[in-house]
């Protein structure tokens, strides 16, 4: 008890050295803790995240059972027993997966047409009732509105069904594209609403939409009609943990191949391996440099012990000796020498523990998955437990070296000389160092799994080895320098490089100085990397600041609507979007804009398009062209004269579609031979319509679909008129009979347009079996475009890609760019406007968005609430920043910085303590020269001078060897889990940012010492001169 | 010159004295060197010297000429390049590392010449006495009884809670000599034991000292500039160039002839003998006549080296 109170006595009488051994150990045992907790931290943000990203069947598992379709909750309960029995238990079950969604599915004859009949659980809050409402009993049925349209049922009706008697209309349902997509129907939403999804022209499966009815229906029909039961079990990410994945894994392996099950004709269908194998590649993404990070700053953690404990070690050397002198035997000496250490790392251990737990946590709380929890695992106090043994061997080391050298050795401070390395192991080091970037070339990118040991340890390797070789220049410099003041007579720089030159330890300080300062300057380079690209990746893949997914009200223009909520067209701008999911465009993006506003609020990088603002790529795309023809008015005229067109019999179509509706519903009226002088009526329904093209329609020979010959003729078109009614005639638009308003339709071409007095010649001669078109020009033809460089990899003027409404469209590159707002490796951007022409409007089958500007969404949101436009989805740049932030490269590149950062400060405490402690134990010194009339601000001067010569050297040198690694290194650092395609990466540390880190380093550094050198300077006087020298 | 003195009852490799009880000092052609090769310094060049149980002797000499390694040897700290020191009969060359802790603990106490170094500036007076009583006495009352009644001794009863540290000078040196003294050493062995001291604080350490010889009978060896110290111990030797040069007893110098032969001149004598002076020394009834000659012209008529001129004015007996 004695020995403890005489202890704490000596650390409190020493407390400023001791505080600064005690911060060390603290920072050194809380950054070797945070690596483990953040990982195991991460692993639970990162199955989070990936699960809770993933689509239903990549987060759960459907299990299905051809038969008896009144059978669904045998099912279930098998499903769930054995789910139960390979996860471990009932309650792990119910932990992590949600009650599962049961469904029981059939078809059924109605109007002579097969038609689904499906029952599913809690369907009622999945569909939108247009009227009346979702069946509750027995032969209930739920119609879709298409279905109803197709049907010409209405709600109410009684479907005659064979088998099942009548079934009751009692309502009809609507579904938007959002809606189908929620997990809730696990991809189930293909089968059941073909027709309200409209997934596309060329979509397969059945042609009408399901009819839903309770479970009471299924079992109200004989046992013999069969079906398909469906039990869909879906994890919940939220309760996901890292330990859970191996059990989920597990379990699901266990299902998939019960002999039971698989007896009875029970399939599991689930995509949760791949989610699983994504969360692993993450967690792998991560482990990798976790270990190596930790491993680096232990060691980094043990040489700054060993350095601030010598240090201490050597300030106590005169009690060790007094103690000796006293005739302590050489343990209780050595109980003496270690008491205050093993004191100050027992309880740095607990503490550093818990700092290194309170900074992963605010890690955690910024950087992963909200609510992700932070706990200890055992391998971070294992860590901690290594690098706390680490100093006591530090300790022991170094109280050895002090009981051994003689108490006269001690008096006189005549130690023994450290031993020279000599070059040797500055070349190891060097070779090392090399070798690890030549690994690092040629094996590819560091976490990877063709990585190298020495390539994982560059950025150490390189910083070390650069370290120790300018340090040894240092102390040359220094004698060379100490020779050339001693000449001069100048005593401040004279003392400070002799200091440098000859203090103990000195250039063990430089070199851990510079290695930790090497590391923070490489973590920092990289993580500056690294949050530019993570920024460009997720503005390029959101498009815009936020991207809204609407729908508007009926019959109403969503580019209109934004337009008027925002004027100035700064904060909002709507954007069609037509994903090809089909073909050999396949994964092509269409995206129709309003080019000034896109321009404006679209996330843009220059380098993108070789330094081109992107107003100035936009400003191609909307030519002048002229304004479509409406035609309003249930009959059109056309006055036309046929000359000389081959084969005979021929006939002229006028094709017009509703306007709203797109292509798809392009409507022809024929309007009779194409041959002589003629005047046609055509009734027109459904409109106001737009004109669309001419076309002459060759008449196919006997038995054969079409004419294998070419047309040749002419059409000498004198006007085109409409009227309501009995009403008069009324030209359909202006300028029709102009050349220019007209253009060739026909596959190979092959039509010329001319004006004559008659009005407009068309002439023709197509290829064999191609008709003769005329299309009316309404916009540029082909249209201009915006496009993907990935997408153009010839010089191709024009190409075909699908408009809006999964038509041809044809488009010709106004511009390139790397990368595409909102479809980066496979976007194309055209004007709204004429792509909406080109479809005929805005088809169903776009997706309608509203793109915002940063910081519009306050005020945009509800105003576009108010107009009726319903908002389904928002994605956000920032939010994918988040997720991107919290996947297993970055977060590793995070907790590289924060570690390396800790690292730095924690040898700039050291070397600080280490300068402060090695001037204390020269105030003799000083107090001599001071009572020898030496100005007190040279001693000043010349402690500030070696201060700042070992720090600055250290600190500069160190960072320029992190940022030089960064360099060399930046692209085998992985930073995303799959490299994006677009846009290109860069590498180029952020140098404004890298700078003021430097000088946030140095200014703190230079604070420090100059502290410490006023502390130092303030505590010399020549009375001194009179006690003991320490 | 002094003599061996023949130690009664001690023998090489004999067991220790009991705790208080007087050592006798004994060495032989004590040679001490310095440094590294290349840079050797030799601080003791072959000292004999002998110090009887309970005598006290200061240690005199310029600086640098050997005082404080003789001392360092006297306590063990130093091991001889080469000859010998024995206390009590026992050589310290023999002893290891435990051996001389135990010795230093239990026999030796030891004053160095700074106030503070012998002292834990941040424990308390109280807690000093103790510390350096721990490993001797296993029982803590007896500890603290000692630390009083020493404590009592120089005077510092009232500052046994104080800080060692914001003792004053002449505090801390008596708190140090209490300390060298906690264990009942044989031998107290001081290094300028008044230095940076007050007349007053000086006068009180001397006190205390040869308190501690007349009380119990502990042997010293001072090593001190201070004639007040020097003319309290009784017994002065000097040591010049890492020799014995003189001896003083009973207020009479005498120079010490060393083992080969050599003397040291007293130092007013030394003007008449400057260094690279020849002298002639003739065998005389009860001693040796010095006296300088002039050096013989080796080109010169008649001369030759080494011719005797007559007697420089001075020279005698």
């Amino acid at each position: 008890m004695t020995g403890l109170l005489a202890a704490l006595r000596g650390l409190l009488h020493r407390a400023g050295i001791s505080l600064n051994i005690l911060l060390v150990a603290v920072v050194a045992v809380a950054a070797v803790t945070i690596g483990p907790a953040y990982y195991a931290a991460a692993q639970s943000s990162v199955v989070q995240d990936t699960v809770g990203a993933a689509a239903a069947p990549g987060r759960g598992l459907e299990i299905t059972q051809a038969g008896p379709v009144n059978a669904v909750s045998g099912l279930v309960d098998q499903a769930e027993g054995g789910l139960a029995h390979y996860l471990g238990g009932r309650a792990i079950l119910t932990r992590l997966f949600a009650p599962p969604v049961t469904a029981a599915e059939t078809t059924v004859q109605a109007n002579s047409q097969t038609v689904p009949l499906v029952s599913r659980s809690g369907v009622c809050s999945h569909l939108r009732f247009t009227s009346g409402h979702c069946p509750r009993a027995a032969r209930q049925v739920a119609v879709s509105t298409s279905t109803a349209y197709l049907m010409h049922w209405h709600t109410g009706q009684r479907i005659p069904v064979p088998t099942w008697g009548h079934l009751v209309i009692t309502g009809q349902y609507q579904i938007t594209l959002s809606n189908a997509g929620a997990r809730y129907w696990f991809e189930a939403a293909s089968r059941y609403f073909p027709y309200e999804t409209s997934y596309g022209p060329n979509a397969s499966g059945h042609p009408y939409d399901a009819m839903f009815t309770p479970l009471a229906t299924m079992g109200a029909v004989p046992g013999t009609v069969q079906g398909t039961d469906y039990a869909d079990f879906s994890l919940i990410p939220a309760r996901l943990t890292g330990p859970d994945v191996a059990r989920v894994q597990a379990a699901v392996t266990g299902l998939i191949l019960d002999p039971t099950l698989t007896q009875e004709g029970v399939t599991t269908t689930t995509s949760l391996p791949a989610t699983l194998g994504t969360v692993r590649a993450s967690w792998r993404a991560i482990e990798v440099p976790v270990v190596l990070i930790t491993a680096q700053l232990l060691l980094l953690a043990w040489l700054l012990l060993f350095l601030i404990v010598a240090d201490a070690a050597e300030a106590r050397g005169p009690e060790v000796a007094l103690a000796k002198m006293r005739g302590r035997g050489r343990w209780r000496s050595l109980t003496f020498s270690l008491g205050e250490p093993v004191i100050l790392l027992a309880v740095a251990l607990p503490a550093g523990v818990l700092a290194g737990w309170a900074i992963t946590a605010g890690l955690g709380h910024i950087l992963l998955r909200p609510g992700t929890p932070v706990g200890l695992p055992g391998t971070s106090w294992l860590a901690a437990a290594v690098a706390t043994v680490g100093g006591l061997a530090a300790v022991a080391a170094t109280a050895r070296r002090t009981l051994s050298r003689s108490v006269v050795d001690q008096w006189q401070r005549a130690g023994r000389q450290a031993a020279q390395r000599g070059w040797v192991l500055d070349a190891i080091l060097i070779t090392a160092a090399v070798a690890g970037l030549i690994e690092l070339r040629v094996s590819g990118q560091i976490g990877s799994a063709r990585r190298g040991v020495l390539g994982l340890l560059l950025p150490g390797l390189l910083g070390i080895a650069v370290a120790v070789v300018a340090s040894r220049l240092l102390i040359v410099a220094c004698r060379a320098g100490f020779r050339a003041t001693g000449r001069r007579g100048r005593i401040g720089p004279f003392l400070a490089l002799r200091h440098v030159a000859r203090r103990p330890g000195g250039m063990r300080t430089t070199i851990v100085l510079a290695t930790a300062f090497a590391l923070a300057g490489f973590a920092a380079g990289i993580w500056t990397v690294t949050v530019a690209n993570i920024r460009a990746v997720a503005d390029a893949r959101a498009g815009a600041a936020t991207v809204l997914s609407v729908t508007p009200p009926a019959h109403h223009d969503l580019a209109a609507i934004v337009d008027r909520i925002d004027p100035g067209g700064r904060q909002a701008t709507a954007v069609a979007e037509y994903a090809n999911f089909s073909g050999s465009g396949a994964g092509q993006v269409l995206l129709a804009v309003d080019p000034q506003r896109f321009a404006r609020i679209a996330a843009w990088q220059p380098d993108w398009a070789g330094g081109r603002p992107l107003r100035s790529l936009t400003a191609a795309l909307d030519p002048p062209a002229p304004a479509p023809v409406v035609l309003r008015g249930d009959q059109v005229r056309i006055r036309f004269t046929g000359i000389g067109v081959r084969p005979a019999g021929g006939t002229l179509i006028l094709d017009v579609y509703e306007q709203g509706v797109g292509a798809v519903g392009q409507t022809p009226l024929y309007l009779g031979p194409v041959s002589g002088s003629r005047t046609a009526t055509a009734q027109l329904t459904g409109c106001p319509c737009l004109l669309a093209n001419l076309t002459v329609s060759a008449p196919a020979p006997t038995g054969a679909l079409i004419s294998q010959r070419p047309v040749t003729g002419s059409v000498t078109v004198a006007a085109i008129d409409v009227r309501s009614g009995h009403g008069r005639w009324a030209p359909a638009g202006t300028g029709l009979t102009a050349p220019r308003r007209w253009r060739s339709g026909s596959t190979g071409g092959g039509n010329v347009f001319r004006s004559s007095s008659a009005g407009l010649v068309w002439s023709f001669k197509t290829q064999p079996g191609v008709n003769p078109s005329a299309v009316l020009v309404d916009r540029p033809y082909p249209l201009p475009a915006l496009v993907a460089s990935g997408l153009t990899p010839g010089a191709a003027s024009v190409l075909q890609v699908d408009g809006l409404d999964g038509s041809p469209l044809y488009i010709t590159p106004a511009g390139q760019a790397a990368a595409i707002p909102g479809a980066p490796a496979n976007g194309i951007v055209v004007d709204r406007t004429y792509a909406e022409r080109a479809a005929g409007g805005t088809p169903a089958y776009s997706s309608q968005q509203v793109w915002l500007a940063p910081g519009a969404w306050g005020r945009v949101g509800p105003a576009l609430r108010a107009a009726g436009v319903r908002i389904n989805g928002m994605v956000s740049a920032a939010t994918l920043r988040a997720q991107l932030i919290r996947q297993g490269p970055a977060l590793a590149t995070v907790l590289f910085l924060a570690d390396a950062a800790a690292a730095a400060a924690l040898a700039a405490g050291a070397a600080i303590t280490g300068l402060y402690a090695s001037g204390r134990r020269r105030r003799h010194e000083y107090a001599a020269l001071l009572a020898s009339r030496v100005p007190r601000r040279s001693i000043r001067a010349s402690l500030l001078a070696e201060q700042a010569i070992v720090l600055g050297f250290g600190v500069v040198i160190g960072l320029a060897a992190g940022f030089a690694a960064t360099v060399l290194a930046v692209r085998s650092v992985p930073e995303f889990i799959t490299q994006p395609q677009a846009p290109p990466l860069s590498y180029l540390p952020a140098v404004g940012g890298l700078a003021l880190l430097v000088a946030a380093a140095l200014a703190v550094l230079v604070l420090a010492a100059v502290a410490a050198s006023m502390l130092l300077v303030r505590s010399v006087r020549p009375d001194l001169l009179r006690e003991a020298e320490p | 010159m002094t003599r061996p003195v023949p130690v009664t009852g001690s023998v090489p490799g004999s067991a220790p004295p009991p705790a208080g009880a007087a050592l006798a000092v004994r060495c032989d052609n004590l040679v001490h060197v310095y440094g590294t090769p290349g840079s050797e310094v030799a601080a003791l060049r072959g000292v004999d010297l002998t110090v009887r149980p309970r005598e006290m002797v200061a240690l005199l000499g310029p600086s640098g000429a050997g005082k404080t390694t003789l001392l360092w040897h006297l306590a063990g700290l130093l091991r001889p390049t080469a000859g010998r020191v024995e206390i009590n009969g026992r050589r310290l060359t023999d002893l290891g590392a435990g051996a001389l802790a135990r010795f230093r603990l239990t026999e030796v106490g030891l004053l160095l010449q700074n106030p503070s170094r012998n002292v834990l500036p941040y424990q308390s007076a109280l807690g000093n006495l103790l510390f350096a009583q721990a490993p001797a006495r296993r029982s803590v009352a007896a500890r603290r009884r000692r630390a009083a009644e020493l404590l009592d001794r120089v005077g510092l009863a009232d500052a046994a809670h104080r800080r060692a540290g914001g003792l004053s000078g002449g505090e801390q040196q008596r708190l140090a000599l209490a300390v060298a003294l906690a264990n009942e050493p044989g031998l107290l062995l001081a290094d300028e034991p008044t230095t940076q001291l007050d007349p007053v604080s000086a006068a009180a350490v001397i006190e205390l000292i040869r308190d501690a010889n007349a009380g119990q009978g502990t042997t010293v060896v001072a090593v001190t500039h201070d004639p007040a110290v020097a003319a309290a111990l009784g017994r002065t030797i000097t040591i010049r160039d890492g020799r014995v040069g003189a001896e003083g007893l009973a207020g009479q110098e005498y120079v010490v002839v060393g083992r080969d032969g050599t003397l040291q001149l007293p130092a007013e004598l030394t003007d008449l003998f400057p260094p690279g002076s020849l002298a002639r020394a003739e065998r005389h009834e009860r001693g040796v006549f010095l006296h300088q000659v002039d050096p013989p012209d080796p080109a010169g008529p008649g001369g030759h080296p080494g011719a005797a001129g007559p007697p420089a004015p001075g020279a005698g007996r």
